[in-house]
């Protein structure tokens, strides 16, 4: 049954909606655009779209509306004109040296972990800015003018993240509350630093779990000998907290079990009967198992 | 329920609001769902936990130009899964270009756990959930604001507040016996942080000083009638049972963080990046527990009647962590970086324990006195890194983009262990030092429609100090994929990793492949098909207590999975229908099943109802106690433009 507070709730979003789907209906008062460049509109559609797209209302507004120009980009046209398309203009949006009229804007200025012109995407043919990038005429509402929505843009050429999503038990709720594959990576990042980092120079999943973000007075993994990945297998897993084993036990004592004298570091005291089922689920009494402020055994 | 309805309410009237305002970009899907489980319900509860109730699926509104002239120009607000929901979250940005910038969160998540099978000490009893369990509640509040974004000098003020809090049960192994105890939680963490951007010419970064403070009560009693304990029968000719039990904890941890980060842009082509990062914890833990009852000690071959308690301890933990970085681009196409971190950690803590026996008498019955053993207890780790690395990077080379790394990683490490924590003789304290070697080398084809990257990742150590540590550790990726028509794509990767730790007796493995087939032989028509193979080993030898005796624990994971799905689209009717199984048949062999269905239809321009039916099958080959097979019906109404 629905309590008064939830019909309350209910009520304020269906007025909100209607209100909402009227507003939708009003003309939108767009400013003015010029017009499109005739003669590649008579070719490319994109073309006579683009001045109503993001990036011709955004030159616009900065008094920049000479650069709507499709030479702004592409550059030197004239042989793409002359071959009717046989020949490619200057810049045709492809590879590293196709992004270039793209980084004249888009250079990052105060980022030190992420390069347009460096990053682990920038590598020639097989991925450049209009790979996932609408540049011409974007879905307004597709964030960042991407093509498709990322989950499935990303997956287009990662299968084996995005299998791991749908097949496997565990996973994070990729698609809703705004979480998506860019929540986490960085597409323009570093080779081998693609995920998006914290100020402090933190993997990302600490920006959602920041409880686990430490540091604690007695750490755990966190910085010492691991990461969240070195436990945590993102993607998906076949544990329900997203362990990289299925037994919490079998992943403690990968670290902890071993029984030969002369390495340094704890291991389960002899009351521990590992053979037994009620000492395999380690976290029911090590429960501050991230890292804990009062106790060096992580049981508080 | 309050809060959430506070905030129904909240987005409710900011969403009548902001079309008077201008132009925005809005959709929302919310509704009721209802539940049913059959089976162990516990075990739903610790994997899924969504229950019957009303929930706002999702909710994003977008402010398009000038939303309120003065105040902001641009806003974004982001809901997701608020409501009877296990974990939701609210999320708030808006700005004035140029002026300011606000980032406010709010997560709201819940923790159950309560596992049939395992820390059960009555499952042969047949009795579940077992004596182990967790309720509780976090909530994460995050608010931040930047003023002047993008300008010479931007200051940031910073604000967070993390709460976790809630009842649970457990167990006490004590005076003989084991017995139930309710226990309450609750911890809260504040951190406040202010700081500022800067961009001054070539150089911009930015430096932000923080203050966390943590404060925790827990508190542990006997629960109702436990007072007989677990185990039946008599000690010694005498029943051990506990008539009083009171523990309480308080704890309250101070910690200033430091985060500093510098970007140089020497020329077109060279750019410099330092950061910094320090945190000094610090914390004071009090805890006091009392108890009286009948109890025996077979380490002071005693019986007793009570335990007096107390605890004080106080750690210190230092961390610093300090980066260089160089890179420059050689050739338009060719990209060379190096780099320098230093790492540091130390860590220093005492404690002093002073218990108390009270009533004690021998185990013929005779001398009865109290005794007391006081136990001081000091310990220090130390550890310093030194991190060296330089990455080179070559695109379009021909087809080919290649990129190779070397680095090496110089540890020091210093213990001074505490007798009291040495569990195995020897090799538990001194100063060692660890050499480790990584490199890494990735290529990307692309030719037309296909692609193919490959990826390797190799770490050799000279030698392990900490039972963590690895000697040699590889990482195989490879994938492949294809576009060449409009209505195929096709895709697959592998990857293979394993980890050698011969001084330390493990050795573990881990593969998995996957592939992906997308078609869409109509422009309203999707279908889905992927499948996954996964398999993961490990070796590694455990005591047993009774006999001394090692013995290995092999843990093997194969697990398959299959998901195919299709999506069609035929206004105003949308219909969504996915099926998954994935099948372990490793060391803890369980299968999962999921269905899921949405029958969506178009009632009025953006509005529509969308039904779905969500079916979970959970069987536990080795438990069958532990199954469950939970449905979910829900029913939502959605705008989307």
């Amino acid at each position: 049954m629905l309590s008064r507070r939830h019909l309350l709730g209910v009520a304020a979003l269906a007025i909100a909606l209607l209100a909402g789907t009227a507003a939708a209906q009003e003309p939108a008062t767009t400013p003015a655009t010029p017009a499109a460049p005739p003669a590649c509109a008579d070719c490319h559609e994109q073309a006579a779209a683009f001045a109503d797209g993001l990036h011709g209302k955004a030159l616009a507004r900065k008094g920049r509306a000479a650069e709507l120009a499709c030479a702004s980009c592409h550059g030197d046209t004239a042989k793409h004109v002359e071959s009717q398309g046989q020949e490619p203009p200057e810049y045709n949006g492809r590879g590293g040296r196709g992004a270039q009229p793209c980084l004249s804007c888009h250079e990052d200025r105060r980022g030190d972990r992420s390069s347009y012109r460096t990053g682990v995407h920038a590598s020639g043919d097989a991925v450049a800015c209009g790979t996932c990038h609408s540049i011409h005429a974007a879905d307004k509402r597709a964030a960042h003018l991407l093509v498709k929505p990322n989950v499935a843009l990303c997956g287009s050429c990662h299968p084996g993240p995005a299998a791991s999503h749908k097949d496997k038990p565990y996973a994070h709720r990729i698609g809703r509350g705004g979480m998506d594959c860019a929540t986490c990576h960085d597409p323009h990042g570093l080779p081998n630093r693609t995920l998006k980092l914290t100020r402090s120079d933190e993997l990302p999943c600490l920006s959602c779990h920041a409880d686990k973000r430490g540091p604690f007075v007695y750490e755990h993994v966190n910085g010492v000998n691991g990461t969240c990945l070195t436990c945590h297998e993102a993607h998906g897993s076949s544990n329900n907290k997203r362990l990289i084993r299925a037994n919490v036990d079998q992943l403690c004592l990968e670290c902890h079990s071993t029984l030969t004298a002369g390495l340094v570091g704890s291991q389960p005291p002899a009351f521990h009967n590992l053979s037994l089922p009620r000492y395999r689920n380690c976290t029911t009494c090590h429960v501050a198992v991230h890292g804990s402020n009062r106790d060096p055994a992580l049981l508080k | 329920m309050k809060r959430t309805s506070i905030l129904l309410l909240l987005a409710g009237l900011a969403l009548m609001a902001v079309p008077a305002a201008g132009q925005q970009l809005f959709d929302v899907e919310f509704g009721y769902r209802l539940t049913d489980v059959t089976g162990n319900e516990e075990t739903y509860r610790s994997q899924i936990n969504e229950r019957s109730g009303f929930l706002v699926r999702s909710l994003s509104l977008t402010g398009g130009d000038k939303p309120l002239p003065g105040v902001f120009d641009n806003y974004r607000l982001d809901i997701g899964d608020l409501g009877n929901s296990p974990s939701g979250s609210v999320r708030f940005s808006a700005g004035h270009s140029d002026r300011y910038r606000l980032r406010v969160s709010w997560l709201r998540s819940e923790h159950f756990s309560a596992l049939a099978g395992f820390a059960n000490p009555v499952l042969a009893q047949g009795i579940v959930p077992g004596q182990h369990l967790a309720n509780r509640t976090r909530n994460l509040f995050d608010a931040e604001v930047e003023v002047l974004p993008g300008g010479v000098v931007s200051p940031l003020v910073g604000y967070s507040r993390n709460r976790y809090h809630g009842p649970g049960q457990t167990t006490y192994t004590f005076g003989g016996d084991e017995f139930r105890l309710d226990r309450d939680l609750d911890s809260v963490e504040h951190e406040v942080r202010v700081g500022a951007g800067f961009q001054l010419g070539p150089v911009s970064g930015n430096v932000v000083q923080g203050w966390r403070k943590f404060e925790e009560t827990e508190t542990l009693e006997l629960a109702p009638g436990a007072g007989a304990g677990n185990a039946p029968g008599n000690v010694l000719g005498q029943p051990v049972t506990l008539s009083t039990f009171t523990n309480r904890t308080t704890t309250d941890a101070n910690t200033p963080f430091t985060n500093a980060v510098a970007v140089a842009r020497l020329g077109s082509r060279v750019k410099l990046v330092g950061s910094y990062v320090r945190a000094n914890a610090v914390s004071d833990a009090q805890e006091s527990e009392a108890l009286a009852g009948r109890l025996v000690s077979f380490a002071l071959s005693r019986f007793f009647t009570g335990v007096n308690e107390t605890i004080s301890a106080r750690a210190r933990t230092l961390n610093w962590r300090a980066l260089g970085r160089l890179e420059v681009q050689l050739f338009p196409n060719v990209d060379l970086s190096g780099s320098y971190t230093r790492r540091h950690r130390e860590h220093e803590g005492t404690a002093l324990l002073d218990t108390l026996f009270l009533g004690t008498t021998t185990f013929t019955g005779v001398d009865p006195r109290e005794i007391r053993e006081l136990l001081e207890s000091n310990t220090a780790v130390e550890r310093t890194e030194s991190i060296y690395e330089v990455r080179a990077t070559a695109r379009q080379v021909g087809p080919f983009t290649l990129t190779a790394a070397w680095g090496q990683t110089d540890e020091d490490l210093t213990v001074s262990p505490d007798p009291s924590e040495i569990v195995v003789p020897g090799g538990q304290g001194g100063d060692f030092s660890r050499r480790i070697r990584h490199f890494d080398g990735r290529a990307t084809f692309g030719l037309g429609a296909f692609t193919v990257g490959a990826e390797f990742r190799a770490d050799d150590a000279d030698r392990a100090v900490v039972r963590t540590d690895f000697e040699g550790r590889r990482q195989y990726k490879v994938r492949a994929g294809w576009k060449g028509v409009k209505w195929l794509t096709v895709a697959a990767s592998a990857r293979e990793l394993s980890d050698d730790r011969t001084t330390a007796g493990f050795d573990a493995r881990l593969s998995e492949l996957a592939g992906e087939l997308t078609l869409q032989p109509a422009q309203p028509l999707v279908l889905r098909l992927s499948a996954l193979r996964y398999e993961a080993t490990s070796s590694i030898l455990i005591r047993i207590p009774q006999s001394f005796n090692t013995t290995p624990s092999n843990h093997r994971e194969r697990g398959s999975g299959l998901e195919a799905g299709l999506t069609l689209v035929f206004d105003p009717i949308g219909v969504e229908g996915s099926y998954a199984r994935y099948e372990n048949t490793g060391t803890s062999p369980f299968v999962l099943e999921r269905a899921r269905v949405r029958f969506d239809l178009g009632l009025w321009k953006s509005v529509g109802l969308a039904c779905e039916w969500a079916h979970d099958t959970y069987t536990e080959r080795l438990l069958s106690l532990a199954s469950y097979e939970a449905n979910r019906y829900g029913l939502f109404l959605r705008y989307r433009p």
